[in-house]
């Protein structure tokens, strides 16, 4: 079961803090989220495992944990 | 373009006249160049010689959203070099209205406290001595009383007026909250003066000339239009300002904690961006989110936060308050940074700057992380003008020095922000190799990077590099960084906005070059001053101790770190 945290903004879009996909649901984080109504270009940052990763990249399966920000700026 | 006000502080005289030289030149690229050519660059940074600029941006004063930031600059007596640190507030767009480009405020006073105030009759000099080491509230207060609401105020707390090096200087915004041109030191510049404060009342001034204004305020129109609509101002800004990103930092291993010894804080759900919205809008009372730093601004990323009982305890809380002096002394709560930060800004003290300083502190064993009493005892210390609190007030390096620490985390002097260098490097070849030193707003590397791993030592230079122009052109311009979603998607508005409003032939190609001349014209002086680049480098222990959770440690190659000079 990989987790997926949601964050900010993409809290209420999908209406839910973490989901919880079985393995071999869904292949890769930006299907995932099409799925809930989130394109790809909407993604800014993504952490898989406390590792920051070029969310197109990610599949899900090979990680535990994954976290899904908005595009963000520092302050 | 308008009037160089120029106010001698030693012979008490405000004389203003166009100078041709700084024609079209606004923001940074305008205090750095009078700090350039005018300011002998092995001065004393709080003598005689030092001058201190507000320069106000292009746009300044006109309906373009984000627009008339103050760039205050100064040879910086924190890191020795030039310095340029830029705000919102009211202050800038008053003294475009007043028919002024920039201030340039010489000389030093021999005695007395002081204000500047500037008006539709011009500029004086008016001797107010019961501001005398008044904290910035009291300072702002005490001068709407005299003044009125609607003026634009400028001033400094009494670490300015000491000379501390971690001084700030204090804007006031639309509702009478203060913003701070914080870093380097620039509020003890100012405090040197003899200048305490500076009042800006543009009734029945408008001075704002246009090349084509019919043409700009099309564009004008079309920017703010694009820059309120973008996901990150309607949907992160005006939720959770710049706190936001807590989480994020905190995830990637980069958020400072204890004092830069870990990368992450086992506290962070309870100092993110989700809690202080919870909090401000379960608590109600004065709180608030979504208000605007300046008189015309789409992001409105400010927010008032409040206690328990609904009372205000500061404004705003932002990212960096909540990094320097939430994970990084080991609090576990809002409140407590907020009371944190209300005294900093009253103080008149760069809060970044402190909360390193303090984190050193600690860190040797003068207090405890994660205790606010012993955080605020040492603050306290600073309000005394204890020998440990004009340590701590002169920052961060000073602080580690005098207690004998080899873990200081500056860059040329000056406390890191809010990212861990060794778990977001690109930040730490900006801290090392730009002109500002630890500075993130010189080339903040955090965000939406494509594909530059944080964590990987390739591309870091060039990902620095090329942050440093862009926000260098913003900050010449005198826009917020967080305008950047619609300029840079669209080059050619940027260049067009500025073109139609100052008379200029910039276009999407060569509008960087105002961030790029002026950067070479910062190094220049850097190098005079004596900062060689020696001085391009961070803190030795961060190539030797790793940083949890991701174990890193700072390992780019010098090679890597040099490809990001302009």
């Amino acid at each position: 079961m990989v987790r997926i945290r949601m964050h900010l903004s993409f809290i209420d879009r999908t209406g839910s803090h973490e989901f919880e996909v079985p393995p071999g649901v869904v292949d890769t984080l930006p299907e995932f989220l099409d799925i809930h109504g989130i394109r790809s270009d909407e993604i800014g940052m993504a952490i898989a495992d406390g590792r920051w990763k070029v969310p197109r990249d990610i599949v899900i399966d090979e990680y535990s944990v994954i976290e899904v920000f908005p595009h963000l700026e520092g302050g | 373009m308008g009037n160089i006000l120029r106010v001698n502080m030693t012979t008490m005289e405000a004389v203003s006249n166009q100078e041709e030289k700084y024609d079209f030149l606004g923001g940074r690229a305008l205090s750095s160049k009078i700090v350039h050519d005018e300011v002998q660059a092995n001065c004393e940074p709080l003598g005689k010689k030092n001058k201190l600029v507000f320069a106000t941006g292009v746009l300044s004063g006109t309906i373009a959203s984000s627009a008339s930031r103050i760039s205050v600059g100064a040879k910086s007596p924190l890191t020795k070099g030039i310095k340029e640190a830029n705000c919102g507030g009211v202050a800038g767009a008053r003294i475009s209205k007043c028919g002024y480009q920039a201030i340039v405020i010489e000389g030093k006073a021999s005695s007395g406290t002081w204000v500047l105030i500037i008006d539709k009759d011009g500029a004086r000099l008016e001797e107010w001595s019961e501001l005398k080491s008044k904290g910035t509230y009291e300072t702002v207060s005490r001068l709407y009383k005299k003044f009125g609401v609607k003026v634009g105020i400028l001033c400094v707390g009494p670490a300015g007026e000491r000379g501390l090096r971690g001084a700030c200087v204090a804007s006031t915004d639309p509702h009478g909250e203060l913003k701070f041109a914080a870093r380097g030191g620039l509020g003890a510049v100012m405090g040197s003066k003899g200048l305490k404060a500076i009042v800006v009342d543009d009734s029945e001034c408008d001075h704002i000339q246009y090349k084509d204004k019919e043409r700009f305020l099309e564009i004008a129109r079309d920017f703010n239009k694009k820059l309120a609509g973008d996901p990150k101002t309607k949907d992160v800004y005006h939720n959770y300002g710049t706190t936001g990103i807590v989480k994020a930092v905190n995830g990637m291993g980069a958020l400072p904690t204890n004092s830069f010894r870990y990368g992450s804080s086992e506290h962070v759900e309870n100092l993110c961006g989700e809690k202080m919205n919870e909090l401000i809008r379960t608590r109600g009372g004065e709180g608030k989110l979504a208000i605007s730093c300046m008189d015309i601004c789409a992001i409105r990323c400010s927010t008032v936060f409040p206690d328990e009982n609904g009372k205000k305890i500061v404004s705003t809380m932002q990212y960096e308050n909540i990094a320097l002096l939430g994970s990084n002394l080991g609090m576990d709560n809002l409140d407590a940074v907020a009371r944190l930060n209300y005294e900093i800004n009253d103080l008149g003290l760069d809060t970044i700057e402190t909360g390193c300083a303090i984190g050193v502190a600690l860190d040797q064993g003068y207090g405890r992380f994660g205790s606010e009493a012993d955080c605020m005892a040492l603050i306290k210390e600073i309000w005394r003008d204890t020998p440990m609190g004009r340590m701590l007030g002169n920052g961060a390096q000073i602080t580690g020095e005098v207690l004998g620490s080899d873990r200081i985390p500056t860059g040329k002097g000056q406390g890191f922000a809010g990212y861990d260098p060794r778990a977001l490097k690109g930040n730490g070849v900006t801290y090392s190799m730009s002109t500002m030193g630890g500075d993130h707003t010189a080339g903040n590397c955090f965000g939406s990077r494509g594909t530059v791993d944080p964590l990987g030592t390739e591309k870091q230079g060039e990902l620095s590099k090329q942050l440093q122009i862009q926000i260098g052109t913003l900050d010449c311009i005198g826009l917020c960084m967080f305008a950047r979603g619609p300029l840079f998607a669209e080059p050619q508005l940027l260049a067009e906005i500025v073109n139609t409003k100052c008379g200029s032939s910039y276009d999407k190609d060569t509008i960087w070059n105002l961030a790029v001349n002026t950067l070479k014209l910062e190094r220049d002086f850097n190098i005079n001053a004596g900062l060689s680049p020696a001085y391009d480098k961070l803190p030795e222990y961060l190539y030797e101790e790793p940083l949890s959770p991701t174990n890193a440690v700072f390992d780019l190659s010098e090679e890597e770190m040099k490809k990001a000079l302009i």
